[in-house]
């Protein structure tokens, strides 16, 4: 027996073996096959004993040398069939990244919502807190402490729904004022959101419920030139820079002077259309120095103490800033109108 | 509101001004007169020309129907126009639209044929041309003097622009074009004159003197402080020059005769009313003017029979009223065909006295809306002279000589202490003491220097609307143009913030948003019959409501006592808008009546509602209902609320499904909030999905309970966590809430987290039970539990639901 003519063939035998191993199993029953306990190395080995004793060392130093070379032959081959694996599952798992995540609903925030808490935080960040006050007003806070008594034309400016003859329905957030001086000593830096109410029957631009929110600054030294400075920076941070705005007289029975603001037409620029009834202006606020009977009858001393009071429809606000034309679209909620903001 | 209407030509009177309409209109508008409209008078008259008919034709197949040849320049030959008017003559001058010509009702004139004859063209009448409202009966005619080939608009002087003005009760000096005119010289044209009219006429002096005909006695001196009279005699009621009516209808008034016509005329030149009387109608020429008497009644120029009360003031005769001062006239002395002699009245009525009566009798006229805001009490004479001046142009008339002027009640004027100081410190500039005397004279103010910087104004009778300093420091403000003013920002000394409450609602609302509901807001007037449609009025609370006295209509009658209401209407809209699934919530007001007095409960509540769920994680075929239960336990978990519970609702809220119903309470007795299927015949007829599930809960308690609660840090344990899964077959009517609560109390402390992870009923599941399954899982926060610490806790409560409930544990 030539043990070396044998090793030649397992030699070959086994070359032409691994070209036909395909996956990591076969390639473990070849190692075993060969290279295992009961395997044809081993069973080389074996056969030791039965030739010549100058010829072992030979044949046990080339029998050695196979079997590094299957062990080789074999590592190699793994290395190349894991990356095989990896590759295939890689191929197996691939998905269609075009297809559309799942849903997650986030509810929405109403726009007239959204608004009102845009205005909050620009107000916060100038050092104003935000005041409340009861919706159903009495006489006393809702006219006669913002100077407008009984009998005075001014109150035809608000069409007021009634409860009885105490109470009605707050037809401005004007009272907040009101209530906040009396319940605080200056300075008074407040805004106040909020629901009022006037006896105008509903249609596209006018709704018997509809949103305010009221601006009281009361200070010592506090000049017109601070409330025009606040207004442009509100109608800057609402509008955007590129906007004008622009202050003319006008009349509140609680404010003296009074201004009405405008700001250059949202949609025209200035140059006239329909929105702005071809001005190229848009009324958006009322505001004034607080009037003097105002503060004296809050208790504040007039001559030691000025402030200035805006008043800003928040619906008209959200209509412009949203280009929407009917004031009843707020109030329908339809579903295809919330998820737009 | 538009309150008056002045035109562009009329006001050229008064005062020379050449803008242009635009520019009149900003600089009205910057003045503080805001411009709501500008209206040319001449609009779709402009291709209108003065034509002449030359000869009539009769028309060959027509009986009803005329050919004129119409000559529409010197130098053309007359054109055919086939016309139907009645009142068509050779010779007429006429308004003429040419073929091509667009009227102002939008007709387009082409060449047709009417009936064989060729027609070029039309002769219009008043009403094609926009000058009348009804009907006309023919054509227009016009003056023979009229120029042929002569543009319309400018022979009828249409050629002019009226500005609607919307005053607020500020500018009741403005009411008048004189008031208009003197604004615009003061801020705008000082160099310019104020044109007021010349009064001059002769007097009758054959006639004596007012005196011997006329005798006015004021018995009430604080409403009536001052009373003019003038007598005209003679007078022959018709129609007024064709100059005043023009003017008129420009101002928005429609003209009636010369007498009724100049007094308007006066009122809109000196922002006066004046009121006029059938002189002879007027016993013994003797006017009192005093309160009515409790139940006087008197028949008023629109044929109304008023009830009086004595807080009214009327004018009378010895026998009997003749008016309602300076708010209308009487039915009894009114100017007609057959008067002859005409009192002129010419007054001032205290604001508050004619504004309480107007508003009592309904009756708001143009005089009451001025003398509500103040006349100028000094002019009661001059604007009385102008109406004599102009009734004394009318054939015959003859003033009788002399007025009468009860005046007693002088005019004071108003002073007022002004401090340069305090007008710089109010609006941020910095003015000179010269500059304010001068903004103010040039109002009218007359400006005393007390000291230096110190000023005593003069306020003009004129100026009813200027009381005290700070309306000074408004006219120095629009003399020196708001727009100049700078812009500065007060500086704060305080940080702006919300308030916790306020905190506290943003952050439940961003919590229901993240649970997938959308925001909504509600009318929060309501009508009562939504309540009752949804038997919600069963509930006690909700019945408790504050209504309107005055509503608008019964949708908006009163106001809401639960957002319920609200919610339903959204959601049942959408579904009807084949919406297929909506999730809704609304934080706002409710109102509660408490009886008498006493101002209603204002409550922050906090509703919601879902429908098109279709996850139905426990198969009771209520997936809406447990969809909106977890987005509550999520917001309840997150605002820290413990100890609360969904108690079913047995008795309460008819308007919820009786087996899906459930009171949410807090420590086991306080309601807070409900949330339940809608029941399903109001679901049908209010077009919801069945299943619609809504809940509702009293913010301000939610605010309340867990407010005091601190955000604070739970050291993370550390040590394992011991999981048991555990089966129970239980009675079908014991709730799972209750087992869930029994395992709970038993597995105490080291039973971190117990959840319900299954129900089954059906196969396996003997008749009349139900398997519920639980994952337990146990950790204790200060070492590692052994299996034998757990299983005997586990045994524990397998024993307590063997004894208490008879439950039958699965897979044991
Ligand atoms: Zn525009």
């Amino acid at each position: 027996m030539d043990l070396l003519d044998d090793l030649k063939k397992i030699e070959k035998e086994a070359e032409a073996e691994l070209k036909e191993v395909a996956d990591l199993d076969q390639l473990e029953e070849m190692r075993i096959k060969y290279l295992g306990k009961k395997g044809k190395i081993q069973a080389i080995f074996s056969q030791m004993g039965k030739i010549e004793a100058d010829q072992r060392p030979v044949v046990g130093k080339e029998a050695n040398i196979l079997k590094e070379k299957i062990q080789g032959w074999l590592g190699e081959h793994k290395e190349r069939l894991e990356k095989e694996a990896v590759q295939k599952r890689f191929e197996a798992e691939k998905i269609d990244v075009t297809l559309p995540g799942s849903e997650v609903e986030a509810g929405r925030s109403h726009p007239l919502s959204l608004v009102t808490k845009e205005l909050e935080d620009i107000f916060i960040g100038l050092g104003f807190d935000i005041a409340e006050g009861p919706e159903v007003e009495s006489e006393y806070y809702n006219f006669e402490a913002l100077n407008i008594p009984a009998h005075h034309p001014a109150r035809d400016l608000q069409d007021t729904l009634y409860i009885d003859d105490h109470y009605l329905l707050r037809t401005h957030t004007s009272p907040v004022q009101i209530r906040t001086m009396e319940a605080e000593e200056p300075p008074v830096r407040i805004i106040a959101p909020g629901r009022v109410y006037r006896s105008d029957e509903l249609d596209a631009s006018h709704s018997p419920i509809f949103h305010q929110t009221e601006g009281l600054v009361i200070d010592k030294d506090i000049s017109f030139s601070d409330l025009k400075g606040t207004i442009e920076l509100i109608v800057e941070a609402l509008f955007g820079k590129e906007r004008d705005v622009r202050f003319r007289p006008s009349y509140f029975p609680f404010t003296e002077p009074s201004a009405e603001v405008d700001v250059s037409c949202i949609v025209c620029g200035g140059e006239g259309c329909p929105l702005c009834s071809h001005t190229g202006w848009l009324e958006i606020m009322g505001a004034g120095m607080v009037h003097p009977n105002v503060l004296e009858m809050s208790g504040y001393d007039k001559d030691v103490y000025s402030g200035f009071a805006f008043g800003v429809g928040l619906d008209r606000l959200v209509l412009l800033k949203y280009g929407i034309d009917d004031i009843r679209v707020l109030y329908e909620n339809d579903k295809r109108f919330l998820h737009q903001f | 509101m538009i309150n008056l209407q002045i035109s562009y030509n009329w006001l050229k009177k008064y005062i020379d001004i050449n803008y242009t309409p635009a520019d009149l209109s900003e600089k009205l508008t910057m003045a503080g007169l805001e411009v709501e409209g500008v209206e040319y008078l001449g609009e779709g008259l402009e291709d209108i020309k003065i034509a002449k008919i030359e000869e009539i034709k009769a028309h060959p197949d027509a009986d009803k129907l005329v050919i004129c040849m119409v000559k529409t320049a010197a130098d053309k030959e007359p054109i055919p126009v086939v016309t139907g008017a009645p009142n068509v003559e050779a010779g007429q001058m006429v308004p003429f639209a040419e073929v091509g010509t667009t009227l102002p009702n939008g007709m387009k004139i082409e060449e047709i044929e009417l009936r064989g004859q060729l027609s070029q063209g039309m002769i219009c009448s008043k009403d094609e041309l926009g000058l009348q409202e009804e009907r006309a009966a023919g054509i227009m005619v016009l003056e023979e003097s009229a120029p042929l080939g002569a543009s319309f608009l400018k022979y009828k002087r249409l050629d002019d622009y009226v500005f609607k003005l919307d005053l607020t009760p500020n500018y009741a000096r403005c009411l008048g074009m004189i008031g208009v005119a003197r604004e615009l010289k003061s801020l705008y044209a000082q160099e310019k004159t104020l044109n007021t009219p010349p009064i001059s006429f002769e007097e009758a002096e054959e006639l004596g003197t007012i005196n011997d005909y006329v005798e006015v006695e004021i018995e009430d001196p604080d409403l009536c402080p001052r009373y003019t009279a003038r007598l005209v005699k003679n007078v022959e009621i018709k129609e007024s020059p064709e100059w005043i009516q023009r003017r008129l209808k420009a101002a928005g008034i429609r003209p009636i005769n010369n007498v009724v016509d100049i007094s308007n005329f006066v009122l809109m030149e000196y922002n006066q009313p004046l009121h006029t009387f059938d002189y002879n109608k007027i016993k013994d020429g003797k006017i009192v003017v005093r309160r009515a008497e409790a139940e006087e009644k008197i028949m008023t120029l629109d044929d109304e029979e008023r009830a009086l009360d004595d807080e009214m003031l009327v004018i009378s005769d010895p026998e009997k009223a003749v008016a309602v001062g300076g708010v209308m006239g009487g039915a009894n002395t009114e100017v007609t065909e057959e008067t002859t002699d005409v009192l002129i009245e010419s007054a001032y009525f205290n604001p508050v006295s004619i504004r309480k009566t107007a508003k009592k009798l309904g009756m708001h006229s143009d005089s009451s809306h001025r003398f509500e805001r103040g006349v100028d009490i000094e002019k009661a004479v001059e604007a009385n002279n102008r109406a004599c001046q102009m009734l004394a142009k009318c054939d015959g008339a003859k003033v009788v000589p002399g007025v009468i002027d009860q005046y007693p009640l002088k005019y004071e004027p108003v002073v007022i202490k002004l401090e340069t100081a305090r007008v710089n410190e109010l609006l941020g500039i910095e003015l000179k003491a010269a500059d304010v005397r001068k903004s103010l004279e040039r109002l009218g103010f007359e400006v005393k220097a007390a000291a230096a910087d110190k000023f005593e104004v003069t306020v003009p009778s004129y100026r009813t609307d200027v009381e005290q300093a700070a309306d000074l420091v408004e006219e120095i403000a629009r003399v020196y143009g708001y727009n100049k003013i700078p812009s500065t920002r007060p500086i704060s000394k305080q940080r702006g913030k919300r308030t916790p409450q306020q905190k506290f609602e943003k952050r439940v609302e961003e919590l229901l948003q993240a649970g997938g509901l959308d925001e909504v807001i509600t009318y929060s007037l309501q009508a009562k019959k939504s309540y009752d449609d949804l038997n919600l009025c069963q509930f006690e609370d909700y019945a408790k409501f504050v209504s309107i006295k005055n509503p608008l209509s019964e949708a908006f009658a009163v106001l809401r006592t639960t957002l319920v209401p609200g919610l339903i209407d959204v959601l049942s809209s959408n579904a009807r808008r084949q919406g297929s699934e909506m999730a809704i919530f609304e934080t706002g007001t409710v109102f509660r009546n408490k009886g008498g007095n006493n101002r209603p409960e204002e409550l922050n509540m906090l509703g919601g509602g879902i429908f098109g769920v279709e996850n139905d994680i426990w198969q009771q075929g209520a997936p809406n209902f447990f969809a909106l239960k977890g987005v509550l336990e999520m917001l309840f978990e997150r605002i820290q609320l413990d100890n609360y519970q969904f108690i079913p609702d047995n008795d309460n809220r008819d308007f919820l499904h009786p087996g899906r119903r459930a009171e949410i309470k807090y420590n086991q007795i306080q309601t807070f909030g409900f949330i339940g299927e809608i029941h399903p015949e109001l679901a049908d007829q209010n077009n919801l999905p069945q299943g619609t599930t809504i809940f509702e809960l009293d913010l301000d308690f939610l605010f309340k309970v867990t407010a005091a609660k601190e955000y604070s840090y739970q050291k993370l344990v550390k040590y394992p966590v011991l999981a048991r899964d555990l089966a129970v077959v239980l009675k079908e009517e014991i709730a799972v809430g209750e087992i869930h609560q029994a395992i709970q109390n038993i597995g105490g402390a080291m039973l971190k987290n117990l959840e319900l992870f299954d129900i089954y009923q059906g196969d396996q599941i003997k008749e009349g039970h139900k398997s519920a399954a639980f994952e337990l899982k146990f950790q204790a926060d200060d070492r590692t539990l052994t299996d034998q610490e757990v299983n005997r806790r586990f045994n524990q409560i397998v024993k307590h639901l063997k004894e208490e409930y008879s439950a039958e544990i699965r897979g044991n």
